[in-house]
C-alpha cells in the first residue's frame, strides 16, 4: 500500500529528504507557535480551553470551546473564571460569587461556584482551603463556540485516534512535495 | 559528488543482484567517461523508470525538473552549488529551534516568568520564517539548477556558471526551461559589470517526453537538455523554438 510513497522516499537526495523533513516539522512549530503567541496575546497561559463538565450549566455544556483572556484589572463578582487548584492539572471554569479584598496588599480572597451545582467550591478546594487567589486563575472567559470541542474529548478519550491523525498527516506532509 | 555515485551504484546493486562480470565492466566505464549516446541506452535498462500521474501538472514538473539535475550531476559532468537549498534549509531549521525552545520553556517554567523568553522565540520565528518565504520568492525565484562543469581549471577559457530556470504555466502543459550560461570575465574589476551571459529558452510540451502511461523518456528528454546547453554555450541565437 505504501510501496509507492516509500520508493519515492527513497530516490530522493540527501538534501530533498531534509526539505521534506523540515517541511513536516515547520507544520509542527507553527502550530506551536500560533498557540505560544495567542497565549502571550490574551495573557493567560491556556487561551483556548474545552468544557469537561455539565457543572455550569445552561451556560456551557460539555464539548463547548471557551476563549479567555486576563486582564490586569481584578476580578469582579459574577465572572466566568477558569481557575487551577494548586497541585492538580486539571483546569474548572466556574463563576466567581464572593469576594474579599485586603486593603493594604489589595490581594484578592475568591469564592466560586458553578452554575448547576448546589454547593460552592469549598468541596473542590484543597483540604484547608477556603479561598483562592488570582495567582490560581487561568484566565476570564471572553467568548465560546458551542459543541466544537468535542473533538478534543474525544481524541483524549480515545487516544489512538491522535496518533492515527498525527502519524497520517505527517506520513501525507513528508511524501507530498508541494 | 560523492552523493552523484553513490546512491546510482548501490541503487543498481539492489536492483540487479545478478550482474555479471561483463555488465559491471560496462558499469565502470560509463561512470569513469564523458558521457556518449551508446552508454545511456545501457544504463537506461538498469534504473528504475520515472512513471508519474500524467494528468498531474506539479508531479510532471517536479519529475523533470529532478531529472535534469540528475541529467547535470551525473551525465553532463556538473558540479552542482546547493545554495539556495543550504540557505532555506539553515533558515528553516534555526526558525524550528526557536520554536522548540520556546515552546519547551513554558513547559518547565511557569507562564508569567516565561512570557519574555516565549515573546523573544516567537518573533524570531516569525522574522526568520519570512526571511525564508523571501528568500524564495526574490532571490531563489524559479531557479533549479546552478552549477560549474566538473574538473575544469577555474581560470581557464571554457569556465562558466550554468543556471537553469523552469516555469510551467498555470493549466498549460509547455515546459519552459531556460539555460543561462555565466562565463567568467578576466580577472579586471573594470570588466565585471559586463554581466556576458548567454540566455536560452526552450518551451516544448511535456507530451514530448512522457508516454501515454505517464513513463519519462530520459532519452529524448537528455537530448533536448543536451541541446539547450550546448546553444547557450556557444551564444548562438537560433531561430523560434
Amino acid at each position: 500500500m505504501f510501496e509507492e510513497e516509500l520508493s519515492f522516499l527513497r530516490r530522493m537526495t540527501k538534501r530533498q529528504l531534509a526539505m521534506q523533513i523540515l517541511n513536516f516539522v515547520m507544520i509542527i512549530s507553527s502550530a506551536l507557535m500560533v498557540w505560544k503567541g495567542l497565549a502571550l496575546y490574551t495573557n493567560s497561559e491556556s487561551p483556548i480551553v474545552v468544557v469537561l463538565s455539565g457543572s455550569m450549566e445552561p451556560a456551557f455544556y460539555r464539548g463547548d470551546l471557551l476563549f479567555l483572556g486576563m486582564p490586569n484589572e481584578p476580578v469582579h463578582v459574577g465572572d466566568i473564571v477558569v481557575f487551577k487548584i494548586p497541585g492538580r492539572d486539571v483546569p474548572i471554569v466556574h463563576r466567581v460569587i464572593k469576594l474579599h479584598d485586603e486593603r493594604e496588599t489589595g490581594k484578592q480572597f475568591i469564592l466560586t461556584k458553578g452554575d448547576n451545582n448546589q454547593v460552592d467550591d469549598r468541596g473542590l478546594y484543597n483540604p484547608g482551603q477556603l479561598w483562592i487567589h488570582k495567582e490560581d486563575i487561568v484566565g476570564k472567559v471572553r467568548g465560546f463556540l458551542p459543541h466544537v470541542g468535542m473533538v478534543t474529548i474525544l481524541m483524549n478519550d480515545y487516544p489512538q485516534l491522535k496518533w492515527i491523525l498525527i502519524g497520517g498527516l505527517g506520513l501525507w506532509v513528508l511524501v507530498n512535495r508541494e | 559528488m560523492e552523493e552523484v555515485t553513490k546512491p546510482a551504484q548501490g541503487k543498481r546493486e539492489r536492483e540487479t543482484p545478478e550482474v555479471t562480470g561483463s555488465e559491471e565492466e560496462i558499469v565502470k566505464t560509463t561512470t569513469v567517461t564523458t558521457t556518449t549516446i551508446t552508454t545511456t541506452t545501457e544504463i537506461k535498462q538498469r534504473e528504475e523508470p520515472i512513471k508519474v500521474n500524467k494528468w498531474n501538472l506539479s508531479e510532471l514538473k517536479n519529475a523533470c525538473d529532478d531529472h535534469v539535475q540528475k541529467y547535470l550531476t551525473t551525465k553532463a559532468q556538473y558540479c552542482q552549488h546547493h545554495v539556495h537549498t543550504d540557505v532555506k534549509l539553515f533558515l528553516g531549521y534555526v526558525s524550528c529551534v526557536f520554536a522548540l525552545v520556546g515552546g519547551s520553556y513554558t513547559y518547565f517554567t511557569p507562564f508569567q516568568e516565561s512570557k519574555d523568553v516565549t515573546l523573544v522565540c516567537v518573533i524570531a520565528y516569525l522574522i526568520l520564517n519570512t526571511l525564508m518565504v523571501a528568500y524564495s520568492l526574490f532571490v531563489e525565484k524559479d531557479t533549479i539548477f546552478v552549477g560549474c562543469p566538473m574538473g575544469m581549471d577555474k581560470n581557464s577559457e571554457k569556465y562558466h556558471k550554468l543556471i537553469i530556470h523552469t516555469t510551467t504555466k498555470r493549466y498549460s502543459d509547455i515546459y519552459n526551461i531556460t539555460f543561462e550560461v555565466k562565463h567568467k570575465n578576466d580577472a579586471s574589476r573594470a570588466s565585471s559589470s559586463i554581466n556576458n551571459s548567454n540566455v536560452y529558452t526552450i518551451s516544448r510540451s511535456y507530451g514530448g517526453w512522457f508516454d501515454v502511461n505517464g513513463v519519462l523518456d530520459t532519452e529524448i528528454f537528455e537530448k533536448v537538455l543536451a541541446e539547450g546547453i550546448r546553444v547557450a554555450l556557444s551564444g548562438e541565437k537560433p531561430h523560434e523554438q
